[in-house]
């Protein structure tokens, strides 16, 4: 039907009855009453349809205000369903359905894009299809909008990807330098404690040097001493052997003198021998005149022969005496002998202790450079003793660090770890992206109980709440302290783990750790979740 | 019921920015048809009130399409299908259909509305005609129509995983 003839459906009955009317008017006046009744009856039943249309429309404009109030109240499935009519009523219904029709279609549309970008699906968009107008106009910003998203969002993630990577890559650094730095403390520590050790040996075998350095220079001492001793015996044997020398020569002079006096006596001897031999010739001279005097010589021959007697005894005495001299001149020559070997062999006692005597003050140079040296030595191992002592405290100071070192590697690979950790966890929640994290937080009441383990205890504990993200739980709780990681098991048997982020009174608040769940530990949040949802909302 | 419809070569077609509006109950029973949908599929209203939906069923339809349709929308997912329909008289159109759930105050489905725009004439011609002969051509080479029906549902599940993450992006992607 179309609008000139909507107008006519209006207008029509109306001019009819006052044209009608009219007429019937105009009968009356021409004097023509059947005419007049006539139009009249007809003025009357246009009236009536009139009436009959008016009371269709406003019907029709009964059903369409309460269209368009449902609509208006967000409800798009109210439509007018009395079809099929002739006129405006029906123009008036199809034109209320076909408004519900495209704001319920684009509504639908718009939703469902929105939602897929929820769930990180960019190729859902709007079709422009059917669309028209404001609402043409409003699909195709929501799907640029989407195109935008879409970008940004893989920018996003070539960003947290290359974030990701460079945080792991620095991680990996960290992780491996701190091993490195902990393989290099401990071998640090063991360099430390071997030196300590070598330096506790070095500082006992110097100690003992020490000491053996000092009993080399007592004995060295002594040894100088015991040189100068024996040069003062040998100066006295040389003083000794020269007197014993000067002593012999003059023997050998007393000797030689002794000698020239037998000689001497020698000589005299030989006189007196010649004197006994005249005299005894004499005698037997006297003996031979006597003996021709007679008795007158008798008394002389007596005297001759006595005379005689004594010659020979002279004689035969100095052929003793000769004898002995012999003998003393012998012994003499044997004595000179015997002195001049003995001066021999005292030069050469005094040749060999001259010698001794520079080799005793050689020996007496090298003692007292020995001392020296021994005394210089027994410096050194004393400052060698001390560096030892002074080595000893560094290589402690050094275990100690590389202790500490290590310490600090295991700290840093565990930060690194942490790091790595949490920077996952990051990403992980950056790509979920945040209207998911909305619904994931989305909280709902738990009910149902549940174990709670933890490295302190296990206990039974009521959820209060739970998302998907986390919950809380109440009762009987075992002792814990923020941060701990525990294992909260629910009726399945299925272990979800988290960590403590807060306790008041009987609560604890834990956020559950999404990465680390098991696909059945997932399954199970998520059907709890739902659970809790739809409870609240029967509620 | 009505005398079986026989299929003709008579294609109807309509306006880019015409959408063809129906709602269903539950069980797929028309609750709701706009004039679009009437004037297009030749039944009045009265007719299309409370019929099942498969009342505009072409024959050329595979029905693993329907499968996942219905599976799509049991999840409360919407699904987008193109969908050769058949005209009270035995003609045929094509429609690219979304189907929703529809739901009440309380957050639960009530129901389902489908709009159908005009397909992409490519889209129909090059794609979705040989698929849906050959899904056709599989569901019929079975004895059993719960196999042949297993079987081009599987078949077309292949196709959209060798295509693409999920049917919807394949869908899109057309």
């Amino acid at each position: 039907m179309t609008n000139s003839s909507s107008r006519f459906e209006a207008f029509a009955p109306g001019t009819a009855v006052i044209l009608l009317l009219a007429g019937a008017a105009g009968a009356l006046a021409a004097d023509m009453p059947l005419l007049a009744l006539s139009l009249i009856a007809a003025g009357i039943v246009g009236v009536a349809a009139g009436v009959v249309i008016a009371l269709r429309l406003h019907t029709a404009v009964g059903r369409s205000i309460r269209v368009a109030r449902a609509l208006g109240q967000g409800d798009f499935e109210t439509r007018d369903l009395v079809f099929d009519q002739w006129g405006q009523a029906g123009e008036l219904t199809e034109a209320i359905n076909d408004m519900a029709d495209h704001i319920d279609a684009f509504v639908r549309e718009a939703s469902a894009a929105m939602e897929a970008v929820r769930l990180n699906r960019y190729y859902r968009r709007i079709l422009p299809n059917g669309m028209e107008g404001a609402l043409l106009r409003a699909s195709s910003t929501i799907n640029e909008a989407t195109d935008m998203i879409q970008e940004r969002v893989q920018a996003f993630e070539v960003s947290t990807d290359e974030f990701g990577a460079t945080i792991n890559s620095i991680v990996e650094s960290l992780v491996n330098a701190s091993r490195d730095m902990g393989g290099a403390a401990t071998r640090l520590g063991e360099g430390a404690s071997s030196t300590d050790q070598r330096a506790t040996d070095a500082a006992s075998s110097s100690s003992m040097a020490s000491a053996d350095v000092q009993r080399v220079a007592h004995a060295a001492t002594q040894l100088t001493g015991s040189a100068r001793d024996v040069g003062r015996e040998i100066e006295r044997s040389a003083a000794i052997a020269q007197d014993a020398v000067s002593r012999a020569e003059e023997t050998k002079r007393i000797v030689a003198g002794l000698s020239e006096a037998a000689e001497k006596i020698g000589t005299v001897i030989g006189l007196i021998e010649q004197v006994a031999g005249q005299t005894n010739l004499l005698a037997l001279n006297a003996t031979i005149e006597a003996a021709r005097a007679g008795e007158a010589g008798r008394g002389f021959a007596v005297v001759a022969q006595e005379v005689k007697a004594l010659a020979s005894q002279t004689a035969a005495a100095t052929g003793e005496i000769t004898r002995h001299i012999c003998d003393v001149q012998s012994a003499t020559r044997a004595a000179v002998g015997s002195i001049v070997g003995i001066g021999g062999t005292i030069a050469e006692i005094n040749a060999i202790t001259a010698e001794m005597r520079g080799s005793i003050e050689a020996q007496i140079d090298a003692t007292t450079e020995i001392a020296q040296g021994v005394s210089n030595a027994s410096e050194g191992t004393r400052q060698v003793s001390d560096r030892i002592s002074g080595i000893t405290g560094i290589a402690r100071e050094t275990s100690t660090l590389a202790q500490s070192l290590f310490s600090t590697s295991d700290a840093l690979s565990a930060e690194g770890d942490r790091l790595s950790v949490t920077v996952r966890e990051f990403l992980v929640r950056l790509r979920r992206g945040p209207l998911d994290r909305r619904q994931a937080a989305e909280r709902v009441p738990g009910g149902h109980t549940v174990t709670i383990t933890s490295e302190r205890g296990t206990a039974t504990a009521t959820c209060v709440d739970i998302s998907l993200t986390g919950g809380r739980f109440a009762g009987q709780l075992p002792p814990l302290k923020i941060g701990d990681e525990i294992q909260v098991t629910g009726e399945k048997d299925i272990a979800i783990p988290g960590t403590v982020r807060w306790i008041r009174d009987n609560n604890i608040g834990v956020e559950f750790k999404v990465a680390e769940m098991t696909p059945a530990a997932s399954n199970r949040l998520r059907y709890l979740v739902g659970k809790g949802r739809s409870k609240a909302v029967a509620a | 019921m009505k005398p079986r419809v026989q299929p003709t070569s008579e294609e109807i077609t309509f306006l880019p920015n015409e959408i063809i509006v129906s709602k269903t109950d539950l069980k797929g029973r028309i609750t709701y048809a706009n004039s679009t949908f009437s004037r297009i599929c030749g039944y009045s209203r009265a007719e299309l009130m409370n019929a099942p939906h498969s009342i505009i069923r072409h024959p050329d339809m595979p029905r693993c399409v329907f499968k996942l349709l219905w599976d799509q929308i049991g999840e409360e997912r919407e699904i987008f299908a193109y969908v050769k329909n058949m005209t009270r008289n035995g003609a045929f159109y094509w429609v690219f259909a979304h189907v929703t759930p529809s739901f009440d105050n309380e957050g639960r489905v009530a129901g389902y509305h489908s709009s159908r725009r005009v397909p992409d004439r490519r889209v129909v011609r090059d794609v979705i005609e040989p698929l849906y002969r050959e899904l056709l051509r599989i569901e019929a080479s079975h004895a059993s129509p719960k196999e042949g029906l297993a079987a081009s549902f599987a078949q077309l599940m292949s196709i959209v995983k060798s295509k693409a993450a999920s049917y919807d992006e394949l869908i899109f992607s057309l």
